[in-house]
């Protein structure tokens, strides 16, 4: 790094907040059943991924997502993986992602995951460890996106002497996806529950920088099993693709929550008649359920026959007799989570615990074991923030997005998160962390 | 696939756009007939303020000066202050983000975010908010710029016309000035189909010639006011 040119853009990261909040750059939260907007805190020391690094990682991350695809598609048909004893039923089918209504429905193209957001940490030692899998909704590439194009302004002369990869290109790889998913050369669009929902700024700005028309509930009807949107005239719009941020339980009242104001009733009929892609596909929630990720290296070994590259985080699951006694002995010294919960929720570190809430834990595990996973902490590797003026050094992850469209393709960034609170390894925005920018180098 | 670029714009989103033209035209004004009616109180009793609620059709009333310039300003709860109004507009140019651009809508953040500081740090100086009124003027001339879709600045251009109309009539101003900007309005009626009761407009027409116009007249004013917010079918 060219450290005068770096200075530059380190020292400009209030210039760069104010941009972000000119530009709306907010992520909402609600607290005590309040909505509230915030801006989502820029720091401005970039994480740098060496270019052999990011050669791993792609490699891995490619490798990752096209086993999850394969097992979507097969968990959905086949369940050859069931049958063959890599994954026990129970594991698929008492997942709350596990969709019946989608057992034998093909996606257009084959997809399921078409954006997979996939978060990782590197350890100290270097080494980089898979966190989770988010196959259904994820969110968060429009941050880094849109802090590249402002960084890129307000210091120019670090981007000139630094060989960083441009990674403003999120929003063709989307597009070119979403065409190649679309299904009638109808319209791209984006659904969006609404401004109240927490990524709404990303929807607004993804669909502003793909050419997508963002539809909000009521924009879409189903006629004649085909999807349309209709315009203020009444006219009727035909949709080939439907970039969907609303959860498959609120997608359609008719299929799923029945009082759900959010979807397009019919919706999943329309789907079934392969009338409409719809991105991310309905179901994913079996393949990035907590439990599942423990079988995921199996996945990629039993339907691509390779090794792994990239490694889960040491986990086990009570689930099985040898990992449930290892988890009670040793629950003071490892993390718990609940496999139902999201957003940094339900993640427990047994050593913060009291006594007597060690104990509580070990209770409710021995009664709904399928319930949990424990994971050996991983010694994160800390990365430099201001605080103030100051630099410190806070936990971070990376959430690298992979795009599977005619191919799959890892979006060459990424978005970092970190703790500002020293003693939390918990990164998610929605528990006060920020974020940074993550340059991939190109040599 | 070759997919369609779709331009469609839903009715919710067209109801969006008037009404973002609206509120960001009345906070413009209001700036404008803040500052005069600051000026006013400089001299005499410094009742001035007092009028001035009075054509909004206000039900706050605040006892003094100071308590005005800050309610007509800040007050979250006074739906004709600057802050209220400033937060409608944007309510409706957040969810409005692909259609007007993230530098137009830019231009309503910073108005926003400028008079939340101002507020918070209780300034009472209508100078203080020329930036306030630069940012709108930019906001239109960013529209003009970056917008290229006819329907979408149609439907802005109507809802300013049809704001503009309104406070020019509360506040008395001369026929030339309301009539003029009728003028465009019925200009933008003949590019977009169905978008105006075609019947209000022609009553409006026909109240809006200088033999008639008398906004001192308050059955003549009310009729007509009622008439230009009943104009629009969004």
């Amino acid at each position: 790094m060219k450290e005068v040119f770096m200075d530059k853009l380190i020292e400009s990261r209030d210039t760069v907040n104010r941009w972000l909040e000119r530009f709306g750059v907010r992520f909402g939260i609600y607290k005590n059943g309040t909505f509230k907007e915030q801006l989502f805190p820029f720091d401005s020391i970039p994480r740098v991924i060496s270019a052999a690094d990011w050669a791993v990682l792609e490699k891995g991350l490619i490798q990752r997502v096209d086993a999850l695809n394969r097992f979507l598609y097969d968990v959905y048909h086949d369940k050859h993986i069931i049958r063959d004893g890599v994954i026990p039923a129970e594991f698929v089918y008492s997942s709350k992602g596990y969709t019946p209504e989608c057992e034998g429905i093909t996606p257009p193209q084959g997809i399921y995951s078409h954006i997979s957001g996939i978060d990782l940490v590197q350890a100290k030692d270097g080494g980089w460890y898979i966190l989770e899998d988010n196959l259904r909704i994820p969110s968060g590439a429009s941050y880094p996106m849109i802090a590249r194009t402002i960084t890129r302004k307000v210091s120019p002369e670090t981007f000139q002497e630094n060989n960083v990869v441009d990674s403003r290109n999120y929003c063709e790889l989307l597009k070119a996806m979403m065409d190649h998913v679309n299904v009638n050369g109808g319209a791209n669009v984006i659904l969006t529950p609404g401004r109240y929902n927490s990524a709404f700024f990303e929807h607004s700005y993804l669909a502003e920088k793909t050419g997508a028309l963002l539809a909000f509930p009521g924009d879409l009807v189903v006629e004649h099993d085909q999807v349309v949107y209709r315009d203020m005239y009444n006219e009727r719009h035909l949709v080939g693709c439907i970039y969907r941020r609303v959860s498959d339980e609120y997608l359609d009242p008719m299929a799923f929550e029945p009082s759900s104001l959010l979807g397009v009733p019919h919706l999943m009929q329309a789907y079934k008649k392969g009338n409409v892609a719809l991105v991310n596909a309905l179901g994913n929630g079996v393949a990035d359920d907590k439990g599942i990720y423990y079988f995921v290296p199996k996945m990629i070994e039993y339907y691509l026959h390779e090794t792994p590259i990239l490694h889960n985080a040491p986990t086990y699951l009570p689930y099985f007799p040898a990992d449930y006694q290892y988890i009670l002995d040793n629950l003071e010294r490892l993390v718990i989570k609940d496999v139902s919960e999201a957003g940094g929720y339900g993640v427990v570190f047994g050593r913060d615990l009291t006594p007597e809430k060690l104990e509580e834990l070990k209770r409710l595990i021995v009664e709904e074991p399928r319930r949990w996973i424990a994971q050996e902490v991983i010694d994160f590797k800390d990365l430099e923030i201001l605080e103030g003026d100051e630099r410190v050094e806070r936990k971070a992850d990376l959430r690298a997005f992979v795009i599977s469209g005619a191919t799959t393709e890892v979006w060459r960034s990424g978005l970092t998160r970190f703790s500002r609170n020293p003693d939390s390894f918990v990164v998610n925005s929605s528990q006060g962390g920020g974020f940074k920018d993550t340059w991939v180098m190109k040599e | 696939m070759t997919t369609t670029v779709c331009n469609a714009i839903s009715a919710t989103k067209a109801n969006r756009l008037y009404w973002l033209g609206r509120y960001a035209e009345r906070v413009y004004l209001s700036l404008h007939l803040l500052r005069k009616s600051y000026d006013t109180m400089i001299d005499g009793a410094g009742q001035g303020y007092l009028d001035y609620y009075k054509r909004l059709d206000a039900s706050s009333v605040y006892p003094d000066k100071l308590s005005f310039m800050l309610g007509y300003m800040y007050d979250e709860k006074n739906p004709n202050s600057l802050l209220s109004g400033i937060e409608r507009a944007n309510d409706n140019a957040i969810v409005l983000r692909e259609e007007i651009m993230s530098e137009t809508l830019s231009y309503i953040q910073l108005s926003l975010v400028r008079l939340k500081e101002a507020a918070a740090a209780g300034t009472t100086n209508i100078t203080d908010l020329q930036c306030i009124t630069d940012y709108l003027l930019a906001f239109w001339g960013s529209a003009e710029e970056r917008i290229y879709d006819d329907t979408i600045r149609a439907l802005m251009r109507i809802g300013r016309l049809v704001e503009n109309i309104d406070m020019h009539l509360r506040f008395d101003y001369p026929f030339y000035r309301v009539k003029e900007s009728f003028e465009s309005l019925k200009r933008c009626a003949e590019d977009l189909e169905g978008i105006f009761d075609t019947m209000i407009l022609a009553h409006v027409d026909e109240l809006l010639t200088e033999e008639e116009y008398c906004p001192e007249n308050l059955e003549y004013k009310f009729m007509l006011l009622k008439y230009v917010n009943h104009l629009v079918l969004l």
